[in-house]
């Protein structure tokens, strides 16, 4: 039995045996980089180099490649696939190595960091589109934008998301209810398939490859090129709305986004103790409407009726003391976060981006990113995050649970086959993020992988689905889509990567 | 002397990085080079993994503090830099720099200056001012009207060489340099990265830039207008960053008008401040940099707060590039 690749000296003085015979293990590596070396491209072996790209920001996965090449082009990659297809080696790709499951880190293989590629290309301000390079963060591309007084539609609240990596797995953003997942942005893509060849694609041309790749999870193919819709840049009027009761604030929620009232909206909760609705406008006007029209129904508490409300509670509860204390020191350090004086203009939000994105890492940052999620339809909705919270509680002190809608494309269906999009769910789709805050405390790999197992079995007894489901929650795949959808996958993905080199053990 | 043993202020180092990526998202090296090898996010992490980095990514570094800026674990990223850069393998020319830097700061300590008087504001206008005698005086004039000010004789421009280019400083020569002016009131200096270093070496003495006390100044502030773009220094700006986040908030909201800042508000460096000779051209180009950071940008003309990049911006603008101090 040859020894391990992946981690041949974990135990000392005992190699370390490769116990998986369909693992690849090394072989023709050499062959594979000197052909590559031949064509002028650079594979970088040095242990300190592979050694950047070792875990993701999950945390908890942890594997090396043999070596790294950083995408330039798309001739490049399809001379690595091509290659890689012949030789039989396994290739990563990686835009900003967000994931937290594992599924861009390399367990042996090629990593190909796709940052690498992150020009953009052209801004078409008559047709309000961008052509971009895949691999560029969100937040470059927005720097961009802003200089033409343009922004993107929606991408997730991280700063260094990537492009091509956001539309192979969806991307949520707070405006999701309104102008559905980032992937529903891209009008058209560059894709390099895994056997090398490079194809635009869009709904019209090549489209079976356009919707595999949408949403595709990097199977079928590497995002090389995108084009994106752009608009034109807004500042945002946020206002929050805060509730004792998720059920409640979810109600409300639901109740906006089904009637098209906020351009922004989402529950953010400090455990099930002050649940913050956030809704916020694009303009003065569809802001003044709400609060003449739909205001009233609410039910939430603005903040001060909210804070009595939370003294009344904890003055009859005294012994959970600690807990307002963390509430009070939380909203201290958190709120001014979410409005800092140098991003706001006349009490409107002009960076949001930035604002959500530093505040998630500033106050949720950990070196562990554990968030299993789930993603129901809105009849299912409540009950899965009630659920979710009650396994929130039974393992963590402090969470905090993030839920989004996602407005549905029904000329998009063809691309939701394979992804988080539940089965039963028709126009709106919505998702719950349950996050526990881990500050200093360090738990056992095997205690938060079985926090995510709990939440991940809710959604098994509920027939739903799950934003992350690849990588180390991939047993949860045919649970969750069913053997006929994943078998007509799998058996596409044999027809289109023969040797199964891309992104092998994200989904198959 | 390691620098982090005697001026962290953090007790962070590399093993704290969780590998966010927000300093890669914000360094001009990175941007440049498109290679995450050069950014403190690949340094930290090689390191992790018991690798070594090459003097050519570390050198690529123009050391404009961002990172540390936006590092959500603080970790002091530039002084991790600079212990590298002092450990690191120095090429031929970095060599020669080294030695003759070497040889300037045995000189300095050699040469005799005049002391500044004990608690007074004490100016250390750096080499490019000291050689403009109308701007120095200019400056002096303008900064007379606001503190009892005397200009240092010795501002330490070769210890400010000397950590940029990882030149081990001499225990005495830094004595030296900070025995005159360890009971100032107020430091006022147009060296960003000295700054740094000096909020370190004297923490309870008040240290602003040249910059930021200009533009605090009325009779400056009046004259910048709607349809200036004004060029931040961004060394001494990151490292006092929420301090300088508000100051230049305040005027923007007060003049309206555009700075080099990014959506971060972080400064976006022209690199005009760093050593060139430390690193090759294919490393970082300054004229590349400067373009991106005036690109689609309408303005009448550049401001700026350091004169090297006056000399920059005056190159490759067509619109009038003029020094702050030149606004009275």
């Amino acid at each position: 039995m040859p020894p391990c690749p992946v981690a041949p000296d974990a135990l000392q003085g005992i190699p370390r045996q490769q116990t998986n015979p369909a693992r690849w293990q090394g072989e023709n590596w050499n062959e594979f980089v000197s052909t590559l070396q031949a064509d002028n491209i650079d594979v970088i072996e040095d242990r300190g180099t592979r050694g950047i790209y070792s875990t993701d920001a999950g945390g908890l996965a942890y594997g090396m490649p043999n070596g790294v090449i950083i995408a330039r082009d798309a001739q490049q990659i399809s001379t690595l696939l091509r290659n890689a297809q012949r030789y039989h080696i396994p290739v990563t790709v990686r835009g900003g190595g967000l994931t937290t499951e594992g599924e861009s880190v390399a367990f042996g293989g090629v990593l190909l960091d796709m940052t690498g590629m992150s020009r953009v290309l052209h801004i078409d301000k008559d047709t309000l589109t961008v052509r971009t390079e895949a691999g560029i963060f969100w937040h470059s591309l927005a720097e961009e934008l802003r200089r033409h007084n343009f922004d993107y539609l929606s991408a997730p609240l991280n700063l260094t998301s990537s492009v091509g990596g956001t539309l192979g797995v969806g991307g949520i953003d707070v405006n999701s209810a309104k102008l559905g997942c980032s992937a529903d942005q891209a009008l058209c893509l560059q894709v390099v398939t895994p056997t090398g060849d490079i194809i635009e694609c869009s709904d019209e041309q090549n489209a079976e490859l356009f919707q595999r790749v949408i949403l595709g999870y990097g199977q079928f193919g590497i995002i090389t090129e995108a084009t994106l819709k752009i608009r034109p840049f807004t500042p945002m009027r946020m206002h929050y709305f805060y509730y004792r009761s998720l059920r409640s604030a979810i109600n409300d929620l639901i109740l906006l986004d089904q009637n098209g009232v906020p351009d922004y909206s989402g529950i953010l909760t400090m455990m099930d103790k002050a649940v913050t609705l956030l809704i916020a406008f694009d303009s003065a006007e569809r802001e003044k409407t709400f609060f003449e029209q739909w205001h009233k129904q609410l039910h939430g508490y603005g903040e001060l009726g909210f804070g009595i409300r939370l003294a009344s509670y904890y003055a009859l509860h005294p012994w959970r003391l600690n807990e307002l204390f963390f509430l009070l020191r939380r909203k201290h350090t958190l709120f001014p976060d979410l409005q800092p004086a140098q991003h706001m203009r006349n009490g409107e939000i002009i960076d949001r981006t930035v604002v959500f994105s530093r505040a998630v890492w500033k106050h949720w940052g950990h070196k562990n990113m554990v968030i299993p999620d789930l993603a129901t339809s809105v009849d299912k909705f409540i009950d899965a995050v009630e659920k979710g919270n009650a396994v929130c509680k039974h393992y963590f002190p402090r969470y905090t649970l993030y839920c989004v809608g996602i407005k549905l494309r029904a000329e998009h269906k063809a691309h939701y086959e394979l992804s988080s999009i539940p089965h039963d769910a028709k126009d709106f789709s919505y998702g719950c993020e349950f996050e526990p805050i881990l500050e200093e405390n360090n738990y056992s790999r095997d205690y938060l992988q079985s926090f995510k197992n709990a939440i991940y079995d809710i959604g098994v007894d509920m027939d739903t689905s799950y934003y992350r489901f690849g990588g180390m929650m991939k047993a949860y795949i045919r649970r969750a889509l069913g053997d006929e959808v994943v078998e007509k996958h799998l058996a596409l993905k044999r027809i289109a990567d023969p040797a199964m080199i891309l992104n092998r053990n994200v989904i198959f | 002397m390691s620098y982090s043993d005697n001026i962290n202020n953090s007790n962070k180092n590399f093993n704290y990085c969780h590998g966010c990526g927000l300093c890669t998202l914000v360094c001009p090296a990175w941007q440049q080079q498109k290679d995450v090898r050069v950014s403190p996010q690949g340094h930290a992490k090689a390191l992790q993994y018991g690798g070594k980095i090459k003097a050519e990514a570390l050198f690529s570094c123009i050391l404009c503090g961002a990172c540390s800026a936006i590092c959500p674990e603080n970790i002091d990223l530039t002084t991790m830099l600079l212990d590298l850069r002092q450990q690191s393998e120095k090429t031929p020319a970095q060599q020669t720099i080294e030695n003759d830097l070497l040889q300037l700061i045995k000189l300095k300590h050699e040469q005799k200056f005049s002391q500044p008087p004990i608690n007074k504001t004490v100016f250390l206008p750096g080499p490019e001012l000291r050689s403009n005698q109308s701007y120095l005086s200019h400056i002096m004039q303008l900064l007379n009207n606001r503190y009892d000010i005397a200009i240092a004789g010795d501002d330490g421009y070769d210890i400010s060489m000397a950590l940029e280019a990882g030149v081990e400083i001499p225990a005495h020569r830094l004595d030296s340099f900070l025995q005159p002016i360890r009971f100032s009131i107020k430091l006022i200096v147009s060296d960003g990265l000295l700054i740094q270093k000096l909020h370190h070496w004297l923490p309870y003495t008040k240290i602003n830039s040249t910059g930021y006390e200009l533009s605090q100044l009325p009779q400056i502030r009046e004259h910048i207008k709607d349809s200036d773009f004004y060029v931040i220094e961004s060394r001494a700006y990151h490292c006092n960053f929420e301090k300088n986040v508000s100051h230049y908030d305040k005027l923007q909201r007060e003049q309206f008008c555009q700075f080099n800042l990014d959506l971060n508000r972080l400064a976006i460096p022209t690199g005009a401040v760093s050593n060139e000779k430390l690193r090759t051209a294919e490393c970082f180009n300054t004229t590349k940099q400067a373009e991106w950071m005036l690109s689609n940008k309408q303005f009448a003309r550049i401001i700026v707060e350091d004169m090297k990049d006056l000399a920059l911006l005056s190159k490759i603008s067509d619109k009038p590039v003029l020094h702050l101090a030149e606004l009275n």
